[in-house]
């Protein structure tokens, strides 16, 4: 067998891992540029994707379910056999509030923002209502926007 | 329509990659293509005479800072490509855009972290490249018209800076524009002309937006590399500056 100087041994390992980089860099990059270009379902919602829709068993009484309206979070919430859809984005500065059942009301962990459940303000820093929007029951499917 | 399934796909060809055969197919291929081109071209020896040249003895960091700055430019070109497949540039949509790439496009706060950090970087990068031309003395003759190109690059940076701010149309972008555009109103005579002209009417509005966006996507970018064509080429031509 050849003999392997230390230098040698050297220039390869050296020369491996930056190809082994490179590549990794090459590889890992494509993935990222094809998720960041290929339509999803967040990104091409055109026209039609001001709506959702889902089967009512989906939403036990008391609880919230979050949807997409034209990309933006919403919460579907069902108490004592009624409705209610509503903007989840705090009016403050935009954080995600949450649906507290024990005290019906929605909370923003931010600044503690509290709405009730037609999203009037109860509390705290934000300066409008939560937007609502219109939901109806069709059959059994809850029909959103 | 439905949304085609990207994971499924990926997993997919994951199943059905051979890799040993990709790596074949790919050396194949290359090997091929530059084998046909070189038979023509003499690649080989015309590559030859662009690359091998030597690196003098007295080059050091200091002497990195230009290409630094060059690869935050190439990022930014790509970056800001990238961002322009979802940026929307009107005062309705804009902001509403940027909020849409940062939060809902996969990997978008990527591309976007990407494109803000180089743009910050090579303010700072071509800042040192100056300082170090300026120590070395490099900008002297026969350097010295490059010097002037360096010294427009270094504008042209700034002026990347200050039209990209305005595009995501928040607080900030509107009220740093605004006041951009106040500096020049104390100029004696064109002064408030200027001011009108860089706000697109009385207050920076839809058509400040609009040619803010046309400078910052399409002419500066093409201005840029003209005159870093010009620079480089007189890199080559005259040779780096010698030691101290
Ligand atoms: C020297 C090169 C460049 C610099 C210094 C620069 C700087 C900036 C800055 C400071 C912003 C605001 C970004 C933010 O606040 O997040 C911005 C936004 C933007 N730039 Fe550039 N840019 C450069 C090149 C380019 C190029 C070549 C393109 C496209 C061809 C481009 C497209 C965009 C777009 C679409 C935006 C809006 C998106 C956003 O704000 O994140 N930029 N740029
Ligand atoms: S963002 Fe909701 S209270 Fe501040």
């Amino acid at each position: 067998m050849e003999e392997i100087t230390r230098k040698d041994f050297l220039h390869s390992t050296v020369n491996t891992l930056i190809g082994l980089w490179v590549t990794a860099t090459a590889v890992l990059s494509s993935y990222a540029g094809l998720r960041y270009l290929w339509p999803t379902e967040k990104t091409a919602g055109g026209p039609g994707g001001n709506k959702a829709s889902f089967p009512l068993t989906e939403l036990p009484e008391g609880d919230m379910k979050k949807v997409l309206i034209g990309g933006k979070p919403a919460g579907i919430i069902r108490l004592n056999k009624d409705l209610y859809a509503l903007s989840l984005i705090c009016t403050h500065l935009g954080c995600i509030v949450s649906w507290h059942p024990e005290e019906k009301r929605l909370i923003c962990p931010c600044h503690g923002g509290v709405y009730d459940i037609n999203g009037a303000v109860l509390g705290g820093p934000p300066p409008r209502p939560l937007p609502s929007y219109e939901v109806r029951l069709r059959g059994d499917t809850v029909v959103v926007g | 329509m439905k949304y085609i399934n990207l994971n499924k796909w990926l997993e997919k060809i994951e199943k059905s990659v051979n890799v040993r055969g990709v790596i074949n197919w790919f050396t194949l291929a290359t090997g091929f293509l530059y084998g046909e081109f070189d038979d023509r071209l003499d690649l080989r020896s015309a590559l030859q005479k662009v690359l091998k040249k030597p690196v003098p003895k007295h080059i050091n960091f200091w002497f990195c800072f230009g290409g630094f700055t060059f690869l935050l430019l190439v990022i930014n070109i790509f970056t800001g490509i990238l961002l322009l497949m979802y940026y929307r540039p009107t005062i309705d949509q804009a902001y509403d855009s940027i909020v849409h790439i940062t939060n809902n496009v996969p990997f978008g706060w990527l591309v976007r972290g990407f494109h803000h950090w180089a743009a910050n970087i090579m303010v700072i990068t071509v800042l040192i490249h100056m300082l170090r031309i300026y120590f070395h003395g490099a900008y002297k003759h026969p350097r010295d018209m490059n010097w002037v190109v360096g010294v427009c690059l270094f504008l042209l940076v700034l002026s990347f800076g200050f039209t990209g701010y305005l595009l995501p149309w928040n607080q900030v972008s509107f009220w740093a524009t605004t006041i951009g555009a106040e500096i020049p109103s104390t100029f004696p005579v064109a002064g408030p002309y200027i001011t009108y002209l860089l706000k697109g009417g009385d207050s920076v509005g839809q058509l400040a937006l609009t040619r803010f966006f046309a400078f910052h996507v399409v002419i500066l970018p093409w201005i840029t590399i003209g005159l870093l064509s010009l620079h480089f080429l007189m890199v080559r031509r005259l040779g780096i500056s010698g030691p101290l």
